[in-house]
Formats: structure tokens, sequence, C-alpha cells
């Protein structure tokens, strides 16, 4: 899992959530956030048998439902119409939260405006007047869950850094992102620093002019 | 209308919120989802107050009280009490017993602890016995009035009438 992987490509979206599916262990509890990180579901195989949770008050929550089978009753966090695996459980938001925040779950993998190098997270608003601002549970999953992801594109659409040095925008969570998955590298926040695990169509000498702040060596030794 | 309570108020084709907002004329305490959750559990259960990590170091925290728990940093956060509760079940007997269905759960159970008067809408009313006493998720003593309104006639908007 932490072999340096360096490709000529930038990854698809594809890509990206084939690779944070991966990195799921099997037989874990996980919650995927809207946006990007939903689409790792595609990627979850039966013999990963990860149970997903989703915050509005299911466990074992299976793929989207076709317009033939779907029920305004049986949706995701997104009210998307989705189906029951076997085994699946309802429960009311209090206990579907106290999964997150008594620190239940095993993985969640959220979207992200900014994320520091420290690992702090910023992804429920831009600080955009005019905006209704909406937070959801971003703020229950980044402190709650044993690991929290994040997967994102690198750039703005300025072509700026979203992996900073220390965001600006307002914030979801301290110091609760342990990995990054992205178009141009896939990041862990260790707390000697952050390490690449993998590049994608960029030297490391780029990143490093991208986000601006210091890496780990490629080569430093992976901690044990 | 004057104050909202909410984590996510957004939805496609909610507009009446959009403009008293951005017109000023209502306020909103956002709220994490979690935290929402469980300060209305925390009104249904008579908990005066709890710490939690969620929102530490967040502007959703700015201003509340912060202790060090557990080698954690957490934030006072106090119960929401409400005068009436709206809750929507699946089946609901004569008593006030509730079953839920799938993700429509909700915060229906909660919000039926921390309402002074709960309202419950039912898809089908059945007799006192009918419900199994293992699966009744709301419990009568927390539900006081009952309208039901079967699942095919939704769109006749009947008249509310009280069990």
């Amino acid at each position: 899992m932490s072999t340096l992987v360096t490709a000529s490509e930038p990854l698809t979206h594809q890509q990206m959530a084939e690779m944070a599916a991966r990195d799921i262990p099997a037989g874990a509890y996980a919650n995927l956030g809207i946006g990007l990180p939903t689409t790792i579901s595609n990627y979850l195989d039966a013999n990963h048998r990860v149970i997903l949770h989703t915050e509005n008050g299911m466990l074992g929550m299976g793929p989207e439902a076709h317009s033939d089978r779907s029920d305004p009753e049986l949706i995701n966090a997104c009210k998307i119409p989705v189906t029951e695996l076997p085994g699946a459980s309802y429960f009311h938001h209090a206990d579907s939260f106290a999964m997150m925040r008594g620190g239940h779950l095993d993985v969640c993998v959220l979207g992200a405006y900014q994320v520091s190098k420290t690992g702090d997270l910023a992804n429920w608003s831009t600080g955009a007047p005019g905006a209704i601002p909406a937070v959801g549970g971003a703020m229950d999953l980044a402190i709650g869950a044993k690991s929290v992801a994040v997967m994102m594109r690198l750039r703005t659409r300025e072509g700026e850094s979203k992996f900073v040095q220390k965001c600006t925008y307002p914030l979801t969570g301290v110091a609760c992102v342990s990995r990054i998955y992205t178009d141009l590298a896939m990041f862990l926040i260790e707390p000697e620093g952050v390490r690449v695990r993998s590049y994608h169509g960029i030297t490391h000498e780029e990143l490093k002019k991208l986000i601006g702040f210091t890496l780990l060596h490629p080569e430093a030794p992976i901690r044990p | 209308m004057r104050k909202i309570i909410c984590s996510f108020p957004r939805q496609t084709g909610s507009y009446l919120f959009d403009q008293k907002y951005r017109a000023g004329k209502i306020e909103l305490e956002l709220v994490p989802q979690g935290n929402l959750a469980e300060r209305i559990r925390a009104a249904g259960a008579g908990v005066g107050a709890f710490f939690t990590p969620t929102g530490y170091g967040t502007p959703l925290a700015e201003g509340k009280e912060v202790r060090e728990l557990d080698g954690r940093l957490q934030v006072l956060e106090y119960p929401i009490k409400a005068d009436f509760a709206l809750i929507k079940c699946h089946r609901c007997d004569r008593m006030g017993n509730l079953l839920y269905r799938k993700t429509a759960r909700n915060f229906g159970p909660i919000m039926a602890t921390a309402a002074e008067t709960t309202i419950v809408q039912t898809d089908g009313l059945v007799g006192i016995g009918d419900l199994d006493p293992e699966a009744i998720v709301t419990q009568s003593i927390y539900v006081n009035r009952l309208v039901e309104i079967p699942r095919l006639s939704r769109a006749q908007q009947p008249a509310q009438k009280e069990a």
C-alpha cells in the first residue's frame, strides 16, 4: 500500500474512486460523502464486504435503485433512491450520528474545498456572500470516523492548490484528515509531515511548487 | 416564522426560506446534524447540556464553552425542546405506538420525545395489540395526537382529525 507509484497521466475521477475503494479494508463500515466520494461504491465488489452507512439512518445500503424499484422512503443522504442489502438496518438520526460521533465507523471519504497540511478540513462553506449556509453531517464525520479520507481534484478552476498550508475557508474539523486522493497525487498526512504515496502526471518538484510547502522526501522511511 | 434551527436548509424547490433569509427576515441557527440530533435527544431525555468534539475549531462553535475531556477539545451544547413536533410514521396503533418505514424514520423518534405536544401522521392506523411490542420504535407515552392519511389518498389533502 505504501509503494511509491509514478504515473505519466493525471487520474480520472473513476481511477481516483478505484484507488480509494482499494484502500477501504475488507469488512469495514464506511460512509461515502456526497459528490465524488459517492462514486467509490461502484468499485466495492462483493469480496470487499464493505458495509455502507448513510447518515439519514441506514446500514447496509445497496446500489442506487432503478426507477421501477425506487421507493421515496428508501433514500440516501443526497435523497437519491437506493436499495437495501441483506442484513441492512434502519435507525433514527441520533443513533445514526452516534455511529459517527462514537467512533464506530471505520472509514469515511469526504469531498473538500481545502485540506491543510496538518489535516484541517474545509468542505461546507466557501463563505460566499448570499449563499445559504448548510453543513449537514460533515462535522460529525470529520471528528468521528476512525479514518477520514478526502477525495478531490487537487487544483481549483483557477489552478490553485486545494491542499494548503492553512485553510482560508471556514473549517469543518481540525487535524482530522489522514489521506487525500487527488487527480495528481495521493497524500498521506502523518505526524512527521506529508508523504506522497503516488504521483500522477506530475513530478515531486512540480507538486512541491504547486502546493507551496515541504513534503517528506519520497524515499524517507515509511512509519512502521 | 421568526427563526429556523437546521443543519441543511437547502433543498431543490425550496424558495420561501431562501427569500426570507436573503432579505434578513428570518434567523438561521445552523447546527451540525449530529449536534442537532443529540440536542433533540438530550431535550427528550432530560439532559441539561453535554460536551461534544463536533464543531470544535469551526465557526459553528464560536463563542461556546470549550473543555478538554478525555484528551479532546469539546464544545458545550444545550438541548433543543419544542412546543410541537410534527412526525410521520408508517403504522400507528390507537394508543400512539409507532412504527416507521425505512429511511423515513429520520428525526421522528427523537422529536417525539423532545416536544410538549407530538402530532403524528400515519399511513395506517391499527388496533391496540396489533403491533409487535418488541418492534415498537416510539412508545405511546410520547404521542399526543394522530392523523391518519392513507398513502393512496395523499394527494387529496384530507382534513385533520384528532384521535
